[in-house]
């Protein structure tokens, strides 16, 4: 199809009445088409599980030095990962949230999927300030607890807010996630063939019946969570900024970086939803659900948070160049030009060149460049915090003290086991789960049947 | 597979009766259970026989506190020389107890193992009773200089028969004192005596002594005057 | 393992005595450069070990918990180093400088340091060997009672004693004795380092007294029997910024040495060209010389003229005989009879019962005329030059007995291996370079069944073995004559001879000139041979502490190299760490490059002390071994060197990367009554400010006066359990040294200036690291210190992230050594050993001001200035390290603060550093 103007383009295939958009949908878990398919991604996806936990329990074993960082680099992988994946994750609750307050009917059919997504990546997030301890057996240290020794946490580290602005987060997405799966869990249970699979979708859709006073509650709590979770986009990623932007280190400390990073955080998930849609679509026959109209739209998103990060970027370079602060405008040229810049620059054509493309439209419409660019994204999204960390580290105030950071095989393991981990859970989410909302698509089908 | 899924007749219900009923409860005992684990464990760690208070360890000889220092009346000094001098109060060498032991109870079964340990040159080993992770620096010498009398911290040692421990000695109690030392303090010549019991007006006394001992409690608190 | 924690007194038999522990295996080698890590579950949280074991008759001499402190003596170079050990129940685990002796003036150096270690190292050999198999001395003494028959039936021909030179009364009244009762045998010397006496008469100098000094290739500061009290006499002349006393230095020197790195006035020249300068200063007529030297030498001979009798020059123990006359001639000439002198000579190299060197005792294996050859504490199979090629030479002995802490390169060859006492195991004496007698005594029995070198020549003598206390007191009750025991009390509480005691001035031949250096052979480049500023001639290869220990300029540690000017390099077309093969004289060895920043160009420096094979588990193949270049003995340079690139390639392992300080205003310099930077503002602070009710410490490093000579390191290592890391993991960046002493270059050749910028934690007022932990474990004292909880940190690394200066150090692994080695035993019992995964960094000793402020109070005083001093503090020997009150107006820390030109690192970070730092000192002549 190709419309007059893409606005009154519609977000999904017409052609769908209410039984459709259920059995298109339900039958992916259901009847679980393409079952080689998805066990071959499945079992790729296992190795990957499969590194992760003989990399952790080296590590653990062998201790953090079996990571590459020293002094002065005392930060690495582990850091670039967590801010990655949380990065990630906001595309899920942005979607989720913020587009549902903001009346955007085309985040219906993708929004479930989403929310798997932040809640599997804040996961693997969640890892790696726990691994990245030296002495990870008392992380609870940084929880407010009544302990014999009469000491709480220092609340002036940024670290600390972490614990608390990632636990929040990962708390509200699930529960926000959980609830909305409430009525398709009754469909699903009420379409699963075998009993024991009925009784077992039954039991999550904790009695579901459907009646006036379920839809009335679920409505207004849908909506509050909705609200409670649009502030934890802004303030999980912000606060995740702080972890550098507090420290006086030059190329750290720089006010831009909690705008900069949510912007950037919204930028890399709404390419890694490209990545992971433009497949799931293909290979589950949803571009009824999942339409072109969603890629566009998605593409001139991750096209305008492409600026945000390009001005962080700019403003970052012009503020060390305006204060004429020596080691300020050090780490800057250091970045451009010193040991580590080929990530710098391949990190700027990835963030900043790529996007650019995608103003025009024919680009976006064309799928198989939209995922190699959510591609390139992702990669440029992971160099720039490895840029932040390790040219920001290795050559700080002392030149005697400089030194030099490379990732380690076990790095490599732990980073590339997330990645397994975060797929795997989107497998079996895929295989046992509708991955996208019947309930709201057929609120959407319904209101447009009242229209005409 | 291409089997239809079923439309109608609707399906015989999936839970019996009382299902709903028994699922609320399975979930409420589900957040019981995770709550009770977690005091259990908070519970485990103040409890004596975590923190070993008021247990007795088995020690190679029999011996009585509150025969020695309660009925004799030996000064905690004799056998704890180094406790006024050093970091460590000091453990009498076997020679202290052959000191009277060479002439009573020479041969009783009780004293068998120090006999034994003066004859081949063999320290006894005793078990420690109030004993301190490594990384925590207490000095003896400094609590006894300031007043703090061995009882405030050893508890009764005169009433024991077998030495027990008496306090927590955990890092919370240690501060609790640091921060307050005025209940404990004690004039320099009551510093040793076993049945030592705080006069009514301790607080006044001890404010007092503070200021005579030159205490200075914002010091107390630092982390280095403990840890190094 | 008994606990060495004061909480509980240690097993009254130290275990590693009682039972040592097997050899440390060589799979693992963090293991073995745990020969400097800790005591095992120290730091941990878990409950410690629950025994108790009190004495069953307790020494009277000591308080369990309380450190003992006893005056002893280090041999250095055969020279004493007056010494006072701490002792933690009968465990030797520190050492200082004795105040008392006169070449130590209670400071000490990197070496003397790490000695201790060595005391406790695994690889030390435990028990007699016979033909590599373990064996026993009664074996051996009865071996010996045979064969003593037949030597003394010949009056001792055919015995043959190889020893290196010493200064021992003791030792060497053995060995006379011993050659009365055997006069045909003979008695050999052989030492790789320099010699210090000329033609019977030893140079000294009052480095104080001089207002000019010019060295010539002599590193005085650092590498001299007399180092710690030149280097104090030296400082005092350029604190403060010198005032009007500032003196000056001219260092004419092939290699940049720690001396030259002091010098006012600097000129790298090749030895060869050292003649024709010599000449120029002398004469005056500078045609012909290059601009740089041409300058050099009219400016110092102006200068010379200028400062008449107040003019000290020195020539290094390396130089050659030319160089020794023209330094005493222009000392005479310029008057200057009172600054510098020849004493006697002391080392025994010139004793006239010697029958020579290394040379003469391969001579006479070769011709047959040694059965019996007793090597004594010496090395020659690795020290000895190959031209003596003494490894084939042992086998001409039909009886070869080594007597050596290790079973090394030699004892392995001899037929009898016997385990040397270390000198803190053993009784003695010896002579300070300046003539200072000092007793040297033991703080531990034998951990393993051994002997001293005097002894051992008692036994051989007389067929029995008599104890070194005997021996010794036999020399000085001589000497004392009446009311000894008396005397000899106080000398072992002084640990010096104070009281006038003289022992007649040992017999010395005005023979024993040096050896003659290699002729220079036309074209080729320079190929210079010096010991190693960490290891020496090889005898500290296996002290894991020197061998982690930055080279000072090249901060290279775990190896040796090849070092080269930059611009040599370059010719060369190498880069650091290529591999070349350096061959010279038909000998030939392949090393890896280092660039060596102010070195003369077309001179190749090596070091000795690499390459060994027999030196234990930490030594053995660290670098190459630079004794197989040497032509002789006690030749210190070669000509016509050849260089050929093999295209290898090693990796060299360097603790600091970058030497240039881009501008930024680390290290200042100033000049004598020079304008110092304004200071500067206070920048106010968000935070309240702290309450400093009581003291308040803190640090002051005068530049002018520090020399960089690494003591400070090593002493802070011994001082707070500071572990090795090994090779792998100083590559990283993961050397965990509390104070580093950071290098900075500025300018080159002639021009070159050097500063040597010691860093511990600056303890700053508002310290970063504090505002970012998120477990509180590194918080402010009431006193201003930046303390380290170890046991509460979590090991996020985010401090040491915000640490401007990065001075934080973290255990990525866990650095302790195996629970069963002996090391444990040299642990400070007052510092927590730190676990795997916990921050640590310089406390300014905490420990120590606990102990102080603790013994203050319960004797009822308020603490003194002085009663602190923290281990570097302790062991500079240039004083320019002072800690101290801040709260108090009379301190000395504070004094030095309110001295113009007090700086502090970074301040515009606002970080208020305590530690701050004085301007160092150029002091150059005046144009003429």
């Amino acid at each position: 199809m190709n419309p007059a103007s893409p606005i009154d383009e519609p977000v999904y295939d017409h052609a769908l009445d209410l039984a459709g958009v259920d059995e298109g949908i339900s039958r992916v878990p259901l009847q679980a088409p393409h079952k080689r398919l998805w066990l071959a991604g499945f079992a790729v996806a296992f190795l990957g599980v499969c590194s992760l936990f003989s990399g952790v329990a080296w590590l653990l074993f062998r201790g953090i030095g079996t990571w590459g960082i020293d002094i002065p680099v005392a930060w690495g992988f582990a850091i670039v990962n967590f801010v990655w994946w949380i990065g990630i994750g906001h595309a899920g609750t942005f979607i989720s949230a913020f587009l549902l307050l903001l009346h955007q009917s085309w985040r219906t059919s993708i929004n479930r999927f989403t929310e798997a997504m932040t809640l599997f990546a804040v996961a693997c997030a969640a890892l790696f300030p726990l691994l990245h301890l030296g002495r990870p057996q008392y992380f609870y240290w940084l929880l407010p607890y009544p302990d014999t020794m009469g000491l709480w946490p220092q609340f002036r580290s940024p670290l600390v807010w972490d614990v608390f602005a990632v636990s929040t987060y990962f708390m509200v997405s699930l529960v926000f996630w959980y609830a909305g799966l409430l009525p398709d869990l009754a469909t699903m249970r009420d379409r699963a063939g075998p009993r024991w699979k009925r009784r077992a979708y039954g039991l999550l859709a904790l009695g579901w019946r459907g009646d006036a006073r379920h839809w009335v509650h679920y409505e207004r709590m849908y909506v509050v969570l909705a609200g409670l979770a649009t502030p934890l986009v802004i303030s999980v990623h912000s606060i995740v900024g702080l972890d550098f932007a507090a420290a006086q280190l030059p190329g750290w400390h720089s006010t831009i970086f909690p705008p900069y990073f949510v912007g950037g955080a919204i930028f890399s998930g709404f390419a890694m939803v490209l990545t992971l849609v433009i497949p799931l679509r293909k290979v589950y026959r949803l571009e009824g659900f999942i339409t072109d109209r969603h890629l566009d739209l998605m593409a001139k998103v991750m096209m305008t948070t492409g600026w945000v990060v390009a001005y962080g970027y700019f403003a970052e370079a012009f503020t060390a160049w305006w204060s004429r602060d020596q080691f300020e405008m050090f780490s800057q040229t250091n970045r451009l030009l010193g040991p580590y810049a080929r990530f710098f620059w391949i990190m700027l054509i990835c963030n900043v060149g790529v996007p650019q493309l995608l103003w025009c439209a024919r680009l976006r419409r064309n799928v198989p460049f939209l995922f190699v660019a959510s591609l390139l994204v992702n990669l440029g999204m992971w160099l720039e915090r490895y840029v932040i960390v390790v040219t920001s580290l290795h050559r700080d105030f002392m030149p005697s003290s400089w030194g030099w950071y490379r990732g380690t095989r076990v790095d490599w393991a732990v980073f590339v086991g997330t990645l397994g981990l975060f797929l795997a859970l989107l497998f079996l989410f895929v295989r046992l789960l509708p991955a996208i909302s019947m309930t709201e698509m057929k609120m959407l089908v319904t209101r447009k049947g009242k229209v005409q | 597979m291409s089997e239809p899924a079923p439309q109608r007749p609707p399906p015989a219900p999936l839970f019996g009766a009382g299902g709903t009923a028994l699922y609320r409860a399975a979930l409420g005992v589900v957040a019981l259970s995770l709550l009770g684990a977690a005091t259990a464990v908070f519970a485990y760690f103040h409890a004596p026989w975590w923190t070993r208070v008021g247990y007795a360890e088995d020690q190679p000889v029999l011996f009585s506190h509150r025969h020695h220092v309660g009925e004799l009346h030996i000064d905690c000094r004799f056998c704890h020389s180094s406790v006024e001098h050093s970091a460590f109060a000091g453990l009498p060498p076997t020679e202290t107890c052959l000191t009277c032991h060479s002439q009573v109870f020479t041969d009783t079964a009780m004293l068998r193992p120090v006999v034994a340990s003066a004859e081949r040159g063999r320290p006894l080993r005793w078990q420690a009773v109030t004993r301190l992770p490594d990384h925590v620096y207490f000095d003896h010498s400094i609590h006894i200089a300031k007043g703090v009398g061995c009882t405030t911290c050893h508890g009764e040692v005169g009433q024991m028969a077998l030495l027990a421990k008496a306090e927590r000695v955990d890092m919370r109690w240690c501060v609790d004192c640091h921060r307050n030392p005025a209940r404990a303090l004690r004039p320099r010549d009551e510093v040793f005596e076993a049945d030592w019991h705080p006069p009514a007006d301790q607080e006044q006394r001890g404010r007092a002594l503070m200021a005579a001992y030159h205490i200075n409690t914002t010091f107390l608190t630092d982390c280095n005057t403990c840890h190094r | 393992m008994p606990p060495l924690n004061p909480l509980r007194p240690a097993d009254e038999f130290p275990a590693g005595a009682s039972d040592p522990p097997d050899a440390i295996g060589r799979r693992d080698f963090l293991r073995l450069a745990g020969a400097s890590a800790a005591l095992a579950g120290l730091s941990g949280c878990g409950p410690p070990a629950k025994t108790l074991a009190p004495y069953v008759v307790q020494p009277e001499s000591i308080i369990p918990g309380k450190a003992a402190y006893y005056a002893t003596a280090m041999p250095w170079e055969g020279y004493a180093r007056g010494l006072v050990a701490e002792a933690h129940e009968g465990r030797p685990t520190k050492l200082e400088g004795n105040p008392e002796a006169a070449e130590s003036l209670g400071a000490t150096d990197a070496q003397t340091q790490a000695s201790v270690l060595s005391l406790y190292d695994p690889d030390r050999s435990r028990s007699p060997r016979r033909g590599g198999f373990p064996a026993s001395w009664d074996a051996f003494e009865a071996e010996w009672g045979a064969r003593r028959q037949a030597l003394a039936a010949k009056g001792g021909a055919g015995l043959a004693l190889l020893a290196e030179p010493t200064t021992s009364p003791t030792f060497r009244r053995e060995m006379r004795r011993l050659l009365e009762r055997l006069p045909r045998a003979r008695w050999y010397q052989h030492t790789a380092l320099a010699r210090y006496d000329r033609n019977g008469r030893q140079a000294d100098a009052a480095v104080g007294e001089a207002d000019l000094i010019f060295a010539i290739g002599s590193d005085f500061l650092i590498s001299h029997p007399a180092a710690l009290r030149y280097a104090r006499d030296f400082a005092r002349r350029r604190r403060s910024r010198g005032g009007a006393r500032a003196n000056r230095l001219y260092v004419a020197e092939a290699a940049l040495t720690v001396t030259g790195s002091m010098a006012d006035h600097r000129l790298p020249i090749l030895p060869g060209r050292l003649a024709a300068l010599l000449a120029a200063i002398d004469g005056g007529e500078t045609a012909g010389l290059p601009a740089a030297e041409r300058e050099f030498a009219s400016r110092l001979r102006a200068d010379l003229a200028r400062h008449g009798g107040r003019a000290l020059c020195l020539a290094g123990p390396e130089q050659e005989g030319h160089v020794q006359e023209w330094a005493a001639k222009c000392n005479a000439r310029s008057g200057s009879a009172r600054l510098a002198w020849d004493g006697p000579a002391l080392r025994s190299d010139a004793d006239p019962g010697s029958a020579g060197g290394l040379r003469e005792l391969a001579g006479a294996l070769e011709a047959g005329e040694v059965s019996d050859l007793v090597i004594l504490g010496c090395n020659p199979v690795y020290t000895g030059a190959p031209g003596a090629d003494f490894a084939e030479r042992l086998a001409d002995a039909a009886f070869t007995v080594h007597l050596g802490s290790y079973a090394d390169e030699t004892g392995v060859l001899c037929g009898w291996h016997l385990p040397e006492s270390h000198y803190l195991e053993a009784w003695g004496d010896l002579l300070g370079y300046g003539g200072q007698a000092l007793i040297q005594q033991p703080l531990i029995d034998p951990l393993y069944s051994s002997r001293s070198a005097a002894e051992m020549v008692r036994f051989l003598a007389d067929g029995m073995a008599a104890p070194g206390y005997d021996l010794v007191r036999e020399t000085w009750r001589a000497a004392a004559g009446k009311d000894f025991e008396g005397r000899w009390a106080g000398w072992l509480n002084r640990g010096v001879v104070d009281d006038g005691t003289r022992l007649p001035a040992p017999p010395v031949s005005a023979a024993g000139g040096r050896p003659e250096q290699a002729a220079p052979a036309g074209g080729g480049l320079t190929l210079l041979f010096r010991p190693d500023p960490n290891l020496g001639d090889g005898r500290w290869s296996n002290n894991a502490w020197l061998q982690e220990l930055p080279r000072p300029f090249t901060t290279l540690v775990w190896d040796n190299a090849a070092c080269l000017s930059p611009d040599l390099a370059g010719r060369l077309g190498v880069r650091e760490g290529d591999v070349i093969e350096l061959s010279c004289g038909g000998r030939r060895i392949s090393a890896p490059v280092a660039l060596a920043r102010g070195q003369a160009d077309g001179c190749v420096v090596v070091h000795f002390g690499g390459g060994r094979t027999a030196a234990g588990g930490v030594g053995n193949g660290r670098g190459f071994d630079a004794y197989r270049l040497r032509p002789g003995e006690g030749v210190w340079r070669a000509e016509g060197l050849e260089i050929r690139p093999t295209g290898a390639w090693q990796r060299l392992v360097f603790t600091q990367h970058h030497f240039a300080m881009d501008g930024r205003d680390l290290a200042r310099w100033t000049e004598p009554g020079g304008r110092a930077a304004p200071a500067e503002p206070d920048r106010g602070s968000l935070f309240p400010p702290w309450p400093r009710p009581g003291h308040a410490w803190a640090m002051s490093i005068d530049l002018a006066s520090c020399i960089g000579c690494n003591a400070c390191v090593a002493a802070c290592q011994a001082e707070n359990n500071i572990p090795v890391v090994g090779p792998e993991e100083a590559f990283r960046g993961r050397e965990m040294h509390w104070i580093r002493i950071a290098r900075y270059f500025e300018g080159e050749g002639s021009g070159l200036r050097v500063a040597a910028l010691p860093l511990p934690c600056m303890h700053c007022e508002n310290a970063p690291c504090e505002l970012v932990c998120p477990v509180g474990a590194t918080v402010h004292s009431s006193e201003g210190l930046n303390q380290m909880i170890y046991n509460r940190c979590v090991g996020t690394r985010y401090c040491s992230n915000n640490c401007p200066y990065k001075v934080r150090r973290f255990n990525f692994f866990d650095y302790r050594a195996p629970a069963d080695s002996p090391v444990h035993l040299q642990q400070n019992p007052n510092v927590t050993v730190r676990q795997r995964g916990v921050m640590e960094k310089c406390t300014y000793c905490v420990q120590r001001i606990d102990e102080a402020r603790i013994a203050a109070e319960v004797a009822g005083r308020a603490l003194r200035d002085g009663d602190i001093r923290t281990a570097c503090q302790q062991a500079c020997p240039a004083e320019a390290i002072v800690f101290g009150d801040l709260a108090d107006p009379q301190s000395a820390v504070s004094r030095r603060k309110r001295e113009e030109g007090d700086y502090g690192l970074l301040t515009d970070l606002n970080t208020r550093p305590r530690t701050t730092y004085l301007p160092k000192l150029s002091n150059p002549a005046p144009l003429a």
